[in-house]
């Protein structure tokens, strides 16, 4: 471990020069988080891939650990895999929080009830809602209560498309509250005059849609839509409770690696953590998976330049290249669509509004073309670079046509639908929330569950959490853990980002953050727990607090720049004007004015330090410091392969729900407000 | 000044006699609250030492955590034998001696001539009988063979519930078929396992004669499985001894027997899956702890509650003729499995046999390239 210290000194020298000239007495708090959370444990992971590792042992092979992994025929299909999976994951998420946005908006009554269920999942920790919809999706080796509706097998290990399918159904339901957040708050952006033009001009809701609501939030939230799909690519919890990354694939079955139909990168990278002790290797594959990341990064960064969409087109074209050459992408026949692409962007140099018009047949054909060899291939013929284009192609396509819905449907069809659809998703939502209580209520130890009511009741779940499992202790360390990290991110964020507002020589910072936070994941928490150790803050509700914090960092700073953005100006410069230090203004102008924003911070904070489950695990080794989370993992056991308590586990969850479930509801006006702003998330 | 410092000395030394020795321990699988409660009494009766218990979740998971992250080790950790490699090979436990157990715990915990472990517990497999739903069906006995075995699944069967229930890809149950058409163990060439053989290809092809041609074995995901059990769809099903107390708090009208032998004669081995405990820092308060639990009366409390099968001899002989259950716990681990150590069996084997399985079972792939390829996995993780 010798190489430690002048990894940290040579990183910290990369860090400063990366953030220099950032305000210091405004930005250095968060700085110091971001570098010892996310930013060092990057580079020492990314050192540690030219070195066979084995703990404390280090020994130098150059390139070999990331030739060996460049070359795995593994690690490609579980990119396309994933590339796959987040692309259906993203329309699915963005047609139900599109069609739910609209529905609430358009509501005389119950329209604030009805906000409240589609946001109830966010207030459910992941892993009791994964684990609840796997309790009603699978059954019986694929026989439950939903299996008998749809009329169809549903067993996960074994039926591939179900696999897929559901997974992604159950992502789309984790996330389809905070994306229905996002484009309901964009909505509200619209003018009124606009409104009323729609109204005189007698648009249907479908035209509505189309002509007013898409083009006029899509630009706005669309940087958080492209980072749903990064945050879908580094998915893990849903396939690993779910699937474990089967059911088995041939294609999947090499000699370096082996991949189920669902093995997400995420799994990947856990997997080849339990398949080597030589951790260099494994550091390895996470630099290639995070150079990946960072490409598509770099697509979904461009799109926060409206009028520059040759960077846009550039960096799909690069990237399309870089992925046919590698084995991810098209292949050699990458070029034509290529070409395509190369047009539009001429066109777009002579400002030809055809441009998008080249880029859509040049999707159309890479669509077409991936289409074609899944038929023969399967999914190993699915291609990265094609579901980029595909995506981009989408959105040019959208902005700045006119639709016109050529079936003139009565008004009352829509309505109905409208009811029809909320109530199906209330339903939707609810039905994992049934599956928890009955746990929870149930006198025995059973899941699947396939009646409505357990035989036998009881209450004896929840005295049995308090008496045995010290649930007080850990709801203790659960509000520690929450008010570390909400303290941690308003002390830091909030005056970097005024600084980041106030200098644009400090968006440096912000960029490294949002940098760090996607090459971020799994695969960097080995050299976290390094350097935590180093810190001493192993063990600590400290540690764990402050490392949830710089993992808000970036969800907290895409809330709060934009919002402090579009605070006019003249009241800054005439602050300046009277003699006001940054400070003063900093304190007296802008903090009370983002007193909603900076809440709805907090309340996405503490959600995730609530739902945090990681970090404690890898932190934490003393039992009276285990929060919720961990104290319910302990019910579980080895998931799959212990005796769990399931019962017990319901009790837990259904009170983890309701205490998260009344912060949610106290702050609810703020998260609504706070959201959002004209300058988009 | 001397008599100053003796002064402080002499003050100082109750104090210093007074700071218990702290021993860490982390605990896994069940019997949370039995073992929390012996580690409570030890406290009590030890005031020079104070263990504090820490209860994993998962086991090998935070273990992996800590070697790779060169984190800090507990001094005590209750592992799976099967386990033992990673440590052993990561160099991070140390030998232990004088340890008087049964010679099937002791090789549980065996590698390279040393012995790593106190050895704690086992659970054992077992063959698990929904009573109830024998009427008009034979009842087997504990000397059955796979004849009796496969026809009273048919019988089940026909009576309109589910004959066996079996995890299909899961190693933990294959391992036994497969070491039975191997001389009952898991076959090796230089510590790396061989699953391209005749032996496991007959395993594999009996695992398809009941699932497939026969039809009357089904597979669940083990909370399926355990749950299709207590409500009495199926009449019998293949797991771990460990469910044992949870049934008969539900008062199931169950009982278990021993897996039964091959038609030849040759038994199908349960797999012993023996728990126990790893040194990580030795020191006379650990070897004190240890050798309270270890000891006849503490280590027979314990299993007595949790329906495990004690590594001491003593405790082992005592709850032996306790009650069926242990009769049959007793019987069954005659015949055990010991499951290899080592670093490439925990690391590539299960991951590689499972697939192979379920490529095979579904029809998707030929028997002999899912182990073929099953085999250059395992070879590649060496």
């Amino acid at each position: 471990m010798s190489l430690f210290l002048p990894v940290l000194l040579v990183s910290a020298v990369i860090f400063l020069f990366l953030t220099a000239k950032a305000k210091p007495s405004y930005t250095f708090a968060l700085a110091v988080l971001v570098f010892i959370v996310s930013f060092f444990p990057i580079i020492w992971g990314t050192t540690i891939s030219f070195f066979d590792f084995f703990p404390p042992r280090l020994h130098f092979v150059g390139l070999k650990n990331l030739s060996s992994a460049f070359t795995d025929p593994g690690l490609f299909l579980s990119i396309k895999i994933t590339a796959m999976w987040a692309l259906l994951v993203l329309i699915l998420k963005l047609v139900i929080s599109y069609t739910l946005a609209l529905s609430i908006l358009s509501l005389k009554k119950f329209s604030k009830i009805l906000y409240m269920v589609v946001l109830t999942p966010w207030a459910i920790p992941t892993y009791i809602s994964v684990i609840a919809w796997t309790a009603l999706i699978s059954g019986y080796g694929g026989e439950s209560l939903l299996s008998s509706l749809f009329r169809m097998n549903f067993d996960l290990s074994s039926n591939i498309p179900a696999a897929f399918l559901w997974t992604s159904f159950v992502s789309v339901w984790l996330g389809v509250p905070v994306m229905t957040m996002v484009i309901l708050s964009s909505m509200q952006t619209i003018s009124p005059a606009l409104q009323d033009l729609s109204k005189m001009e007698g648009l249907d809701p479908y035209e509505k849609a189309t002509n007013l609501y898409l083009p006029h939030t899509l630009p706005i939230a669309f940087p958080y839509i492209f980072l749903s799909f990064l945050g879908s690519f580094k998915e893990f919890t849903v396939f690993f409770l779910m699937t474990g990354g089967g059911p088995s694939v041939i294609s999947g079955f090499g000699e370096k690696s082996i991949v189920g139909a669902t093995t997400s990168v995420g799994v990947f990278i856990y997997n080849k953590f339990y398949s080597t002790r030589n951790y260099g290797v494994v550091a390895a594959y996470s630099v290639i998976v995070g150079v990946v990341m960072l490409i598509l990064l770099a697509i979904g960064w461009n799109y926060r330049f409206h009028r520059r969409k040759n960077s846009l087109i550039i960096s799909t074209i690069v990237a399309h290249a870089f992925f046919d050459f590698w084995g991810v992408g098209s292949g050699m026949f990458g070029i034509i669509p290529i070409l395509f692409y190369g047009t539009s962007l001429i066109l777009f140099s002579k400002r030809s509004r055809s441009f998008k018009k080249f880029f859509a047949i040049g999707a159309s054909i890479d669509l077409i073309h991936m289409l074609f060899e899944m038929s023969k291939y399967g999914i190993n013929a699915v291609s990265l670079s094609t579901v980029i284009s595909v995506i981009v192609a989408l959105t040019l396509s959208f902005e700045g046509k006119i639709h016109v819905s050529f079936l003139k449907i009565p008004n009352s069809f829509w309505k109905g639908a409208k009811i029809l659809w909320l109530s199906f998703w209330s339903i939707t939502v609810l039905l994992p929330l049934w599956s928890v209580l009955f746990m929870a209520f149930s006198k025995e130890n059973i899941i699947p569950i396939d009646s409505f009511f357990p035989t036998s009741l009881t209450l004896s779940n929840f005295s049995n959490i308090f008496y045995n499992y010290g649930f007080f202790n850990s709801l203790k360390n659960t509000l520690i853990i929450s008010a570390i990290a909400i303290g941690t991110v308003l002390l830091t964020i909030f005056p970097a980002t005024w600084a980041a507002v106030d200098s644009k020589k400090v968006t440096k910072l912000g960029n490294v953050i949002v940098f760090t936070s996607f090459f971020s994941g799994m695969h960097t928490l080995i050299p976290l727990a390094i350097t935590f150790k180093f810190l001493g803050l192993m063990n600590t509700l400290f540690g764990v607090g402050i490392a949830v914090a710089a993992h808000s960092a970036a969800i907290s700073y895409f809330l709060l720049y934009p919002f402090l953005s579009s605070i006019p100006k003249n009241l800054n410069e005439a602050a300046k004007l009277d003699g006001a230090n940054g400070f003063v203004r900093m304190t007296r102008i802008y903090l009370p004015i983002a007193i909603p924003s900076l809440t709805t911070v907090g309340v996405f904070v503490l959600m995730e330090a609530w739902n945090s489950f990681i970090f404690p695990l890898i932190f934490l080794s003393s039992q009276h410091l285990y929060p919720v989370s961990m104290m319910l993992y302990n019910l579980i056991g080895e998931y799959g392969t212990s005796y769990s308590q399931w019962n017990l586990f319901g009790a837990g969850a259904i009170l983890n729900i309701v205490i998260v479930g009344t912060f949610f509801f106290i702050s609810r006006k703020y998260i609504t407000s706070g959201v959002i702003s004209k300058g988009g998330i | 000044m001397k008599r100053l410092l003796l002064v402080f000395s002499l003050i100082l030394v109750p104090f210093v006699f007074s700071i218990a020795a702290t021993v860490t321990v982390w605990f896994s699988w069940e019997g949370q609250k039995e073992f929390q409660s012996i580690v409570n009494e030890f406290n009590r009766v030890h005031p020079d030492v104070q263990v504090n218990l820490v209860y994993i979740p998962n086991m090998i998971q935070k273990l992996r955590i800590m070697l790779a992250s060169n984190g800090n080790f507990p001094d005590i950790a209750l592992i799976r034998n099967n386990d033992l490699g990673l440590l052993t090979d990561a160099n991070v436990i140390k030998p232990v001696s004088g340890i008087k157990t049964t010679a099937a715990f002791y090789k549980s915990f065996l590698v390279n001539g040393s012995e790593y472990a106190y050895p704690y517990y086992a659970d054992i497999q077992v063959v698990y009988l929904n009573k109830a739903l024998f009427k008009g069906i034979p009842f087997p006995k504990n000397d059955w063979s796979f004849s009796d075995f496969e026809k009273t699944a048919e019988a089940l069967k026909n009576n309109g519930h589910i004959g066996l229930l079996l995890q299909k890809t899961s190693p933990y149950f294959f391992d036994s078929f497969n070491a039975a058409f191997n001389d009952g163990i898991i076959p090796e060439k230089n510590g790396i396992p061989l699953v391209n053989a005749t032996g496991t290809f007959k395993a594999a092809k009996l695992y398809n004669y009941l699932f497939n041609e026969r039809k009357i074995a089904v597979s669940y995901k083990k909370m399926a499985l355990v749950n299709a059990f207590k409500t009495q769809r199926a009449g019998m099903f293949m797991m771990g001894s460990f469910l044992i107390p949870d049934f008969l708090n539900l008062n199931l009208d169950f009982t278990i027997l021993p897996y039964p032998s091959l038609d030849n004669g040759n038994p199908i081995p349960p797999v012993l899956d023996s728990k126990g405990f790893v040194i990580f820092n030795s020191n006379p308060a650990v070897k004190e702890f240890l050798d309270y639990v270890t000891s006849a009366k503490i280590e027979e409390k314990f299993c007595k509650s949790t329906y495990k099968l004690p590594a001491n001899e003593e405790a082992m002989k005592s709850l032996g003729e306790e009650n069926t259950f242990f009769k049959t716990m007793s019987l069954s681990a005659r015949n055990a499995l010991i499951l290899p150590r080592s670093k490439v069996f925990k690391e590539a084997y299960g991951k590689a046999i499972s697939t192979a399985l379920t490529l095979y079972l579904s029809g998707e792939m030929p028997l002999e390239e899912a182990f073929a390829r099953a085999q250059k996995y395992i070879i590649q993780h060496k």
